[in-house]
Order: C-alpha cells, then structure tokens, then sequence
C-alpha cells in the first residue's frame, strides 16, 4: 500500500458476519481509497465491545462504521440502539452506514429513520456511492 | 141611534104597554065572568125584577151544570143581572169559575139599581191573547126582554169537538126552554102583580067612572113611555159595551144602527154608516152577489156563525183594506120589519197567526222529504203516523209488497217487525226490543245495523230511533243506506286479513310497536312468527306487552331499551341484535329487530318493522371472526416467511454481483469480461424475480396507507433507480404533471407501479434509436389522477396487447423478465381504485395509461 495516497479516513470499521461481504466491502472501500484502515468484525457484539473499550482513546476508533442488518447474536437494530448509549463527542464524528441486502420497506425505514445513520445501503457496495460519499 | 132605541123601546116596552092597554079595554067589555083572567093582563108592572132573576138564575144554574163537561176553556161572559148586588154577582160567577177550573176572558155584569141606574162591570182581559183560539158567540134574545147573555167559550182546537158537543146540547136544550120561558115569562110577568089588588082597583074603575079608567090608561102610557125611554138608554150602553163591531141592518141592508166597536173597526163615522148598507163593509167580489145572498137569509133567518177556517170571510175598511172577520148572525122582528145583527169581530191576527203555523208545518214538511233518510213517525202503538217522501219512493223502489203494503201511513210498524220475528228475521226481533226499550225510556236511541239484500244488490242498512215526546209519546224511525261504508269495510277488513295473511307467512315476526308520550308501551300487532321465535304468544303480547321481553337474555334487555329510546330521540331506523333464552332447555337464539318509526296521531311513536332469527349467521360470523384471526396468524407468518426467505435469497445474489464487480474491475482479459457480463445479467434477472414476487405478496396482504403523495418525486426517483448510466445517457426523460389539487394514494404501491412501467420504457427500447425519450405525463383531479408513460421503443403486437397483464406471460424473444410485472402493475392499480391501459403502435410507440382514485379526505 501506498503512504502517501489520500484516504478520506483513517479507520472504517465493517460489521458483517458474512465473510464474502466484509471481502467485497472492504475491496471497495479499499479501492476507493475512502480508509486507510478497516476494522472488520462478524459479530455486532464483538465491534461494540471493541468500541465501549476504546472510547477514551479516539485514535484507536473509526471514523466511518458500515453495519449489517441480520446477523446472528446481534443484529444491526440492536447494534444501533447500544451506538447510542456512546458519549456524544464520538457519535458527532462518525459516520454510520447500515448495508444490508434487505429491500424490505420496513428495514430501510427503520434505518433511514436512525439518526445516527447517514444511509441505507443496498448491497453490492459501489464505487459510485463512496464516491459521492466524498 | 134613534130609531134603533125606538125598535127596542117598542121591542121591549112598547109592546107590552100596548098588549096592556089592549088587555085593559077587552077587561072593560068583557067584565064579571072574564074579570079574574083580563085583569091580570091589563096592569102589570115592568119594574118587576123577579123575572130577570128568573131568567138569569135559570142560565146560571144551565152553566153550572154544564160547565163540569166544559174542558180547559177560557170563559167570557156578559151578565145582565137588574137586582141582585153587584158584589154577590161577582162572587158567583167566581166560584162557577174557580170550581171548574175556567179562565175568564171577560165579564161584563150590566146591573141597575133601585135607581134606575145601569152599573157595568168589565173585568175583561186583553184579548189578542186568544185570537188563535176557537170563539163562539151565542146571543139569547128575546122580544120582550133585553136580558142578553154572551157566552165566550175559548177552547183549544183538539177540546173543540167535546165541547162543541156539549155546546150544542146547551143551545137545543136552552132555547127550546127558553123560547117557551120567555113566553111564560112574559104572562109571568102579569100574573106576578098582586092581581088581587088590581081587580079591587080595577072593579073600582068600572063603576066609579069610564073616563078614569081611560085617564089611568093615558097616565099608564105616559109611564110606560118614560120606562121606555130608560130602557133605550139601558140597551145603548149595552150595545157600546160589546167588544165587537155590532151592525144592525134592515132587509134591504140598509144599515139602521152601528155601535163605536164598528165605526173603530171599518174607518166609517156613525152618520156615514147609517147612509150607506152592509155590502159597503165588505170587498167588491163579495158585495155583488151579498144582496141575493141577504135575500135567501132573510127568508130563513136563522141565528149561526160566520166565518171559519175553511170559509175565510174579509172585511172592507173606509180605505179599502181587507182584514178576516168573523160574524154572527142574528135576526129580529121589529115594527119596521125585520132586522138583523150582525156581531162582527177582526180575527186578521188570528189569521196571520194560521198561515205562520201552517208555512211552519210546510217547511218542517220539506224538511223531512228532503232528507235522504227513510223516515217514519210511529205513535206509541206502532201505527205510521207519517212518512218522508225518502221512505215512499223506498218502499215503492224496492218492489216488496211487504214492505210496499204495510209500511205505509196508517200500518203498523210493530206488526210488521214481529211478523217478520216471528218468521225467524232475527234483526227483526232486535229492532222490535230496541224500539220498545227507547219507547220505555231505558234507551235514549236505538242504533241497529242490518243487511238487506234484494234481488240484484247486496244492500245494508242502518236503523236510528229517537223517542219524539208531543201530546203522546212518539218514535222518530229513520233508516240510511249504509251499502257502500258496509263495501267499504268490508274491503278494508279483506285487505287487512290480506296483510295479516301475508305477514304470518313470512320468516320471523311482523309486528308494529307503539310507545306512548307517557313511556308506556304496546303492541298493536304482531304476526304468529314471534310464537314461533320466542314461545310466546301474541295473543298474550296484546293483553301485556311486556311478556314480549320477558325472554331477551336479561344482560340484553338494558342496552336493547337504550337503542329503541336511541331509535326515538333520533328518529331513525331501529337495529338491534339481541339474544333471547328458553326458560325450558335454555337454549339461546339471535334476533335481529328491524324497524322503522313513525309518529302516530296522538303523538306516540310507533314502529313497524320485523325479527328475524339470526342464530344461524351468529353462528357462522363467530365461526369466521374465528377463522380469521388464524388466517390473520397464518398472514403473519407468511409474511415474515416471505420477507426472511427474500433475504435469504439474495443475500447470496448481493455477494455474487458485488463479486463479480471486484472479478470486471481486476480482469484484463476480454473473455472473462464478458462472461461477468453475463453472470450479473442472469444474476440481475433473479434478483428482479425475487423483487416482483415479493411485491406480489406484499400487495395481496399489506393494507392500503393512504397519505399525501409527490407523484412526480416517485416518478423522477424511479427513472433515477433504474436506469444504467451507460446504457440509458441518451434517453430523453420528461416528466410534466398538472397538479390541481394534492394527490392521496399508496405511495408503496405507486412506486412499485411507476418502476415497473418505467422500467419496461427503458427496457424495451430500440438501441438503435438515437432520439429515445420516454414521456410522461398526468393530471391530479379532485377525484382521479392519470399518468401515462409514453415510449418511441419497440413497441407492442395487437395480439399481444390484451395478453400483456397476464401473469406469467411473456412476449418471447431474448428481453429479460419473468412475465409477472404487468400483472403485478394491474393487481396495484385495482387495488387503488383505478385501471390501466395500453395504446401501441408495432415498432413506433407504446402509452401506458394508468387512472387510480384519488383518495383526497
């Protein structure tokens, strides 16, 4: 990898316990140098723990989270729901993502409807969409 | 005046003083042996009174007798009574009078004294009081007297005949009495002096001297001349003293004396009168042939009364006015010949009083023949009394000798009912008890319906019988043809049956419902079936209505009163469901009440309407409100499955294409391009079918959401989504809605609808085109919204057209698709209240127009 590309972030963070999905999400984020660093995770329980454990220490927190609806222990909901019990300082300066291959009206609303959710993704994620991300 | 005083002082002196002359001078020739018998002729005295008394006594005593038969009689009476007091004279005719109950019209006593004074006593009434009422006149007269007695018997006119009768055995037995009286009375009156003393003077006389007896004929005729003279006065004041016209006349009608009732009475003065004769007194018309009808009396002269009510007579005033009269004739010798006097009394009251009461009967008469009522008077007895002109042309329409013979004037009516009871007519029997109970005061009228029928019409009649009270008891018997009210009925009772009929052949119950202003209720009617529904019968209902909530389940009956209260207040339709039980094996059975109020005259409410047993469909609602809440279940679960095994699905489908991405990005080799190529076309075509089925699923169940749509966002977004940046950059797209009111619709399915019809716009494009546009347009309406689609692609077969909405139908060929998308677009559209059409032209252009509902609130 090259130092001196211009990533847009530091560090994403990818919840998604299908391994084919984290692939190909992190293909694209990588490839549209949109983070120079991916935290991948197949449990919402583990990325969670991983952020309650880091919270005081912001260089080790990502600044973009992309986060699976259906997974098994935790879903992406109630992922959400604990997101929001973060202190407000962190929560101002990510940007979370919920991506998902549901086109279920009931899913994306509830997802738009987030406010800690900037967007729905339907999967594939696209180069087109990072792009108009930037 | 003074010839009639001469006629009378000759009829009642003149005479006498000659006959006693005459007397004296045969005494004289006869002598000796005729001494006893001629002296008492020659000297009598005139100022006997005793005669009168005699004369008057007789009559009094005559009244006495005869006034017992004399019935409710107003009496007059002229007394001419020389001697007795007048006080005791008084005080006799009284007692007469109050013994038998008489009323007196008038007394006139004419009384003298010891001085020659003449007395009158008028204890007369008003008169007009008695014109309508029978008068007779009777005069006695005799030549030598000038006792003159009137009697004025009034009467009513039904008592008139008895009396007549007795009145007439008073004149026969009186005058043939008297007529020989008055001669008797006449010798009497010689005989009466003390004919001893007389033939001492007279004897006397003869021998003493001729001419002394001569001189005491002479002094005798000069006392007998001043008598006279007294007496003409007497019988003037008499005459005046009559209250009615009194006219004297001689054969030839002349008048010779007239008295002031007369002068008063005709407008003439005395001196006029006695130039003139009687037919001056009387109308042209008669006055013509009065002279040849005064003749024929003359010959016969007999005393009688004038004047009736069969034979009016008139009288003719100075100024040629008629009036109705009454006269009454009675003749006398005089020197001068015969004359006759004539009584004379204005009865025009009288007569005007006559013809009231008969155009008061007459009127009655139209009365009752103008009335279309039979009518007939029955007396007491049944006899037919009269009848009305109605009850004639009855009896002679209906061609029953019967009723044609016996119901007449004069047949009774009694008879004719009990022949026909007796017959076995038992309205006959009826209207016999009924007429004798109003006869018996113990009904005031008796009202009988009854049929009658002839030959050719069914007739019936009514009967009415009022006891009429006159002089006798009577029944006022009227009968009305009540035929066509009896039809009228008749009818309505069939209609009624009709109904009822009608309403106990119907499933459930009919019935009419009725609640008083007061809150009471009843039923006026309720059909059998409510027996059938409850047990209860109707029979019972009517007697008390509340058995028929006797069996509502008793958590019912509150809140089924409050929805009739409810039905009341707002006038509107009752519907209630409610529940009955059966006290016997407790069964329950579902009513459902249908009605409808209305408000009845007096002011209550009251509703007609029906029950129906509704147990069945209760049974079955539960049934399904049952099924469906495990449908509903099942659609849940369905839904979910669906949802969960969409996902499932392509879930792999979004990590395949995300796949094959990464494999076109890194590829260089233009072989493994094109398979990738391929692999996400089957792969889009899959995920596209999973999407469809999905909406299919989602349209059947999810319920409509009706909000306020941006038509043209979904439109421009739809466009947005489905066109591929590479295939689609020369498409023209425009979009141009006519918004004139919001539209509301289901936004979910709006948009699968646009997306479907849009995303056939692109896909069956011709590629080759290179002015490709797809327009679309559409109009919001109050009530509708359309939108169309046009396309310049390749457009659609004809006979592929109708085909297109089918499901599962494709046109074939190498374009991607299920076949399921129109289909699914026209299930949409349905369900929104809309439809969907096609216009396309083969290889040129296609329009999809879709008009849905707009569901604006």
């Amino acid at each position: 990898m090259n130092e001196n590309i211009d990533y847009k972030f530091e560090k994403v963070m990818v919840i998604d316990d299908t391994a084919e999905d984290t692939y190909i999400t992190s293909y694209v984020i990588k490839k549209s140098n949109y983070s120079r660093e991916i935290l991948k995770f197949d449990l919402a329980t583990e990325a969670l723990e991983y952020l309650q454990l880091n919270i005081n220490n912001p260089s080790l927190l990502p600044e973009a989270i992309f986060v699976d609806i259906y997974m098994p222990l935790m879903t992406g909901f109630e992922f959400l729901d604990e997101y929001e019990k973060l202190p407000e300082d962190y929560k101002s300066k990510c940007t979370v993502f919920v991506i998902s291959s549901s086109f279920d009206e009931r899913d994306i609303n509830r997802a738009r409807s987030n406010k800690n959710v900037k967007a729905y993704i339907e999967k594939p994620l696209r180069r087109d969409f990072l792009g108009g991300m930037k | 005046m003074q010839n009639i005083n001469f006629y009378m002082r000759n009829n009642f002196l003149k005479n006498s003083i000659i006959g006693g002359y005459l007397a004296i001078v045969t005494i004289i020739i006869v002598t000796g042996a005729t001494v006893y018998f001629s002296a008492a002729k020659v000297n009598y005295d005139l100022n006997d009174y005793t005669q009168r008394l005699l004369i008057k006594d007789h009559l009094v005593d005559r009244f006495r007798k005869t006034s017992n038969n004399i019935q409710s009689s107003v009496v007059s009476l002229l007394y001419y009574n020389p001697s007795k007091s007048d006080s005791a004279t008084i005080s006799t005719i009284n007692d007469l009078v109050n013994q038998n109950s008489l009323r007196l019209d008038s007394l006139t006593i004419l009384t003298s004294g010891d001085q020659e004074n003449i007395l009158l006593y008028n204890l007369r009434e008003s008169r007009s009081e008695y014109n309508n009422s029978r008068e007779e006149l009777i005069q006695i007269n005799t030549k030598d007297s000038v006792a003159a007695i009137h009697y004025y018997l009034q009467t009513e006119i039904p008592a008139y005949e008895k009396y007549q009768q007795t009145f007439d055995q008073i004149e026969r037995g009186y005058f043939k009495d008297n007529h020989i009286r008055g001669t008797e009375i006449t010798k009497y009156v010689a005989s009466s002096i003390n004919i001893i003393n007389f033939l001492l003077v007279l004897a006397v006389i003869i021998i003493i001297s001729l001419s002394r007896i001569l001189w005491l004929a002479f002094k005798n005729a000069l006392d007998s001349q001043k008598i006279a003279e007294t007496r003409e006065a007497q019988l003037e004041k008499l005459l005046e003293a009559s209250p009615d016209a009194l006219v004297v006349g001689n054969r030839e009608g002349k008048i010779v004396y007239v008295n002031k009732q007369a002068c008063k009475l005709f407008q003439y003065s005395q001196e006029e009168f006695l130039k003139g004769t009687i037919e001056m007194l009387m109308p042209e018309r008669f006055a013509r042939r009065h002279s040849s009808h005064r003749n024929r009396y003359n010959k016969q002269p007999l005393n009688r009364a004038m004047g009736t009510l069969d034979m009016p007579l008139f009288g003719q005033k100075k100024d040629g006015s008629e009036f109705s009269i009454e006269i009454s004739l009675n003749s006398f010798e005089t020197e001068d010949g015969q004359l006759v006097l004539s009584t004379i009394r204005d009865i025009s009251d009288k007569k005007k009083y006559e013809e009231k009461l008969q155009h008061s009967e007459s009127f009655a008469r139209g009365i009752l023949d103008s009335l279309s009522s039979h009518i007939a008077v029955v007396d007491q007895e049944g006899t037919i009394i009269t009848v009305n002109e109605a009850w004639n042309s009855f009896a002679i329409s209906n061609f029953d000798p019967n009723i044609t013979n016996n119901n007449g004037v004069g047949a009774n009516y009694f008879d004719v009912c009990k022949k026909a009871a007796e017959a076995g007519d038992e309205d006959a029997q009826k209207t016999l008890d009924g007429l004798m109970e109003v006869l018996n005061n113990k009904k005031s009228v008796f009202y009988h319906e009854y049929p009658c029928h002839s030959s050719t019409d069914q007739r019936w009649f009514a009967m009415r019988a009022v006891k009429f009270s006159s002089d006798t008891p009577m029944l006022v018997i009227s009968h009305q043809n009540i035929t066509q009210r009896v039809i009228a009925v008749n009818e309505t009772k069939k209609l009624a049956n009709q109904i009822f009929e009608i309403s106990s052949s119907i499933p459930g119950a009919v019935y009419q419902f009725k609640m008083r202003s007061d809150g009471s209720f009843a039923f006026p009617y309720i059909s059998k079936g409510f027996e059938e529904l409850s047990g209860v019968k109707p029979e019972d209902i009517y007697k008390d209505s509340s058995l028929a909530f006797a069996q509502v389940l008793p958590e019912d009956v509150f809140n089924m009163m409050g929805s009739i209260y409810e039905s009341a207040n707002a006038m509107n339709p009752w519907l209630y469901v409610f529940r009955i039980i059966n006290p016997d094996d407790k069964k329950i059975k579902w009513i459902r009440g249908n009605s409808i109020p209305g408000y009845a005259d007096d002011g209550s409410i009251v509703w007609n309407g029906t029950m129906i047993d509704i147990t069945d469909v209760k049974i079955i609602e539960e049934q399904l409100v049952k099924n469906n809440k495990v449908l509903k279940k099942t659609n849940e679960e369905l839904d979910r499955f669906v949802y969960s095994t969409s996902h499932d699905l392509r879930s792999p489908l979004t990590s395949i294409l995300g796949l094959v991405d990464i494999i076109a990005e890194e590829t260089e080799e233009s072989s493994t391009l094109s398979n990738v190529e391929m692999i996400r076309g089957r792969v889009l075509r899959l995920d596209a079918y999973i999407r469809n089925i999905l909406s299919y699923s989602k349209n059947n169940r999810a319920e409509i959401v009706i909000e306020k749509v941006n038509i043209e966002k979904i439109i421009r977004d739809s466009f947005e989504y489905l066109k591929n940046s590479k295939e689609h950059s020369d498409v023209q797209f425009t979009v141009e809605i006519i918004t004139h009111t919001p539209l509301y619709s289901d936004t979910s399915r709006l948009t699968t609808i646009i997306e479907n019809i849009i995303g056939n716009a692109l896909k069956y494009h011709k590629r080759e085109l290179t002015n490709r546009y797809i327009k679309v347009t559409g109009e919001i309406h109050r009530n509708y919204c359309t939108i169309t689609v046009a396309d310049n692609g390749i457009g659609i077969e004809p006979i592929h057209q109708k085909k297109i909405f089918d499901m599962f139908y494709r046109i074939g060929g190498n374009i991607p698709g299920a076949g399921i998308g129109l289909y699914i677009v026209k299930e949409m559209v349905e369900k929104l209240g809309g439809e969907i059409s096609v216009i396309s032209v083969p290889g040129g252009s296609t329009a999809f127009t879709i008009k849905i509902k707009n569901h604006i609130p």
